[in-house]
């Protein structure tokens, strides 16, 4: 029997075929212009480039679609960095310290060190779909409903430390993204909750309308009203980070990987969750943790590795159980299966080589993405001096044309201008938006979760107690809940480390 | 207090007697579909009495509300947006996009209108080639019909 390396040499030699390299790279560059796109995000960029794989043969098609995946993720970082637009969830992070760069005109090291992070998250997570696919993707199949509820509780701790300077404020932001979150038709029971009586809210409040008016109208409603110049007036300094910044970063990269990975491996664990955890881990083991908010290069590191790691993390359940775990992976599963392919656990066993090529095409395509990616900062990074008077209304097109992409509904382009306005006007009031967007993103789960726990007990929440795993989840959430609240006690600068909250007032 | 505090502490309140009433409306068994709008209306009062009452680290810095001409500029963008997402279906996507364009460029930039309309016919074609040609995004037509 062969081993896995045997297995992913044969790959490789796949893989590296003229015709196989060709469409890893038509799909990197693919991948990433859609990526920088403002609003296009990966699942759409699937989506969309999907029927220009059709007249491709199962394997390069597959390799296409996944290098267009990876590279989607990392082009969404380009415009989070540059313009303060997360073009999907799990970029939202990456603006926190990505979009201060840039505005100290570090614009270059940001875009370069989330392209080396996404690069060594990326092959480093590789690693672990090579070698623990099919164990990791059974370990995956035994966390239930009481865990998952476990892993929300603890990653909604970290809204006590984006709180910013008052936690009251938070809480409401963060309270206000659950009442959002629960806007719709309950997946439960069916029932219609706070749609008051309009047909277009039974759908919900779609998250990415939600993001783009939150961070990019309501950036832009700020700059309007200061009559900004240009994004960052700094002269542009140096393109790439400093030696010593990267060595400085390669511990935050390696704990990127790790929680990108195995919770990526969890289905339903949404990227976006995940890079929230990886920045708020950062931050707590970071030595200079009151940089972050205000352009840590490590608060770049930590959510572009976890969001790449995941990226990888993903492939573990899509491949082994044919279980997407987050919705770009389910149009690259349709893909799949547009062939005739069904993920699964046969699928290592009856087609290794058009597995093993799609793995090793990925490191392939990992390598490409960062040889095209660097070359570009320089030209990314000029977009940031750019007049603001000409980048303005270029952002407020993307950012319209991004919240209708979703769904093709006009709805989402209005609900981005409303989120828009509230953004503004939280920043007013100095109420955080980050928080509100961690809870819109986690709500659902924790509802699901506690629903299913409870049903699995008859009505009692139990089993959220009782499970092994459910309650160390719970009790690290408690613990570093706990630990937010006393290092504010304490350190009461720690609390302006945030964006959105008290840079106003430095 | 600040008044943008107490109008903050109000809409929360408000928003938690809506939790209340639509938490009761659905409601069906401890942990339902109800369950979480109650404890949300629970939470939104406290947060909401919180607001009331002043916070000591903001005591001494006033919101930086915009100054007059802020305030303009601001409303031209707004009713900018508005009149171009309102219109956008009925005009169609071209057209409505270079008027959009062109009038923040002139109203909230101060771009010349001749440079302002050069841009807004560049962007707005290069745009439709790229979402409606390329990746074949449904665009609104409108009554130009394209």
């Amino acid at each position: 029997m062969m081993s896995t390396v045997d297995l992913l040499l044969n790959g490789f030699t796949q893989a590296l075929t003229p015709t196989n390299l060709l469409f890893a790279l038509i799909g990197s560059v693919l991948g990433t212009l859609v990526g920088v796109l403002p609003g296009i995000g990966p699942t759409s960029g699937i989506a969309i480039l999907l029927p220009l794989t059709s007249f491709l043969p199962p394997t390069p098609a597959i390799i296409m679609l996944a290098a267009i995946y990876y590279g989607a993720m990392y082009g969404g970082s380009t415009t989070s960095i540059l313009v303060n637009i997360p073009g999907e969830l799990s970029s939202v992070v990456t603006t926190i310290d990505g979009y201060q760069m840039s505005r100290q005109g570090r614009a270059g090291p940001a875009l370069a060190i989330a392209a080396i992070s996404s690069f060594v998250a990326g092959t480093l997570g590789l690693l672990g779909l090579t070698f623990f696919a099919p164990p990791l993707a059974e370990m995956a199949l035994k966390i239930g409903p009481p865990e998952y509820f476990g892993l929300v509780v603890l990653a909604l701790s970290v809204v006590i430390s984006l709180a910013g300077q008052s936690l009251m404020k938070g809480l409401a932001s963060a309270t206000l993204g659950a009442l959002i979150a629960l806007i719709g038709i309950d997946p439960t029971s069916g029932e219609k909750r706070f749609t008051l009586g309009n047909t277009e809210l039974v759908g919900g409040v779609d998250f990415i309308a939600v993001i783009i008016g939150l961070f990019a109208i309501a950036e832009v409603m700020r700059n309007v009203e200061q009559q900004t110049e240009a994004i960052s007036t700094a002269a542009l300094r140096k393109l790439l980070p400093r030696l010593q910044e990267i060595k400085d970063c390669i511990g935050a990269m390696l704990r990127a990987t790790g929680i990108g990975f195995f919770l990526g491996v969890l289905p339903g664990c949404t990227p976006g969750a995940i890079s929230f955890i990886s920045y708020d881990l950062e931050r707590r083991v970071s030595k200079n943790r009151e940089q972050f908010g205000k352009g840590a290069i490590q608060g770049v590191v930590a959510p572009e590795g976890a969001n790449n790691s995941t990226t990888s993390g993903g492939f573990v359940p899509l491949l082994a159980l044919g279980i997407p775990p987050t919705p770009a992976l389910a149009v690259l599963l349709s893909g799949l299966m547009i062939y005739g392919l069904q993920p699964g656990p046969l699928l290592f066993e009856k087609q290794p080589q058009f597995v093993w090529t799609i793995i090793a095409s990925m490191y392939i395509g990992n390598v490409m993405l960062l040889i095209l990616n660097l070359p570009l900062v320089g030209l990314w990074a000029r977009m940031v001096s750019i007049p603001y008077c000409f980048m303005s209304p270029l952002i407020l097109l993307f950012s319209f044309i991004g919240a209708f992409s979703v769904r093709n509904n006009f709805f989402d382009v209005w609900v981005a201008l409303f989120f828009g306005v509230l953004g503004y006007l939280m920043e007013k009031v100095k109420i955080p938006t980050t928080p509100l967007v961690l809870s819109l993103i986690l709500t659902p789960m924790l509802e699901t979760s506690l629903r299913q726990s409870m049903g699995m007990a008859g009505g009692s929440p139990i089993l959220l107690v009782t499970r092994p795993l459910a309650l160390i989840f719970v009790i690290a959430g408690v613990v570093m809940a706990a630990a937010s609240l006393y290092a504010r006690s304490r350190k009461p600068r720690i609390k302006e480390y945030i964006v959105g909250d008290g840079k106003e007032s430095d | 207090m600040i008044l943008a505090h107490r109008i903050c502490g109000l809409i929360l309140l408000l928003l938690a007697l809506a939790c209340w009433l639509e938490g009761v409306r659905v409601w069906d068994e401890m942990g339902g579909t109800g369950f979480l709008p109650v404890i949300l209306g629970g939470i939104f009062i406290l947060l909401g009495l919180g607001f009331f009452k002043r916070e000591p680290a903001e005591r001494s810095q006033p919101f930086p509300w915009p100054n007059r001409k802020s305030w303009r500029h601001l409303g031209l963008a707004l009713l900018i947006m508005f009149v171009y997402i309102l219109t956008v279906r009925w005009v169609g996507y071209p057209v409505a996009t270079v008027f959009f364009l062109t009038a923040l460029l002139r109203f909230t930039g101060n771009v010349r209108w001749p440079l302002g309309i050069i841009l807004g016919l560049l962007v707005a074609a290069s745009t439709f080639f790229i979402f409606k040609i390329w990746l074949n995004m449904p665009l609104p037509a409108g009554l130009i019909g394209i």
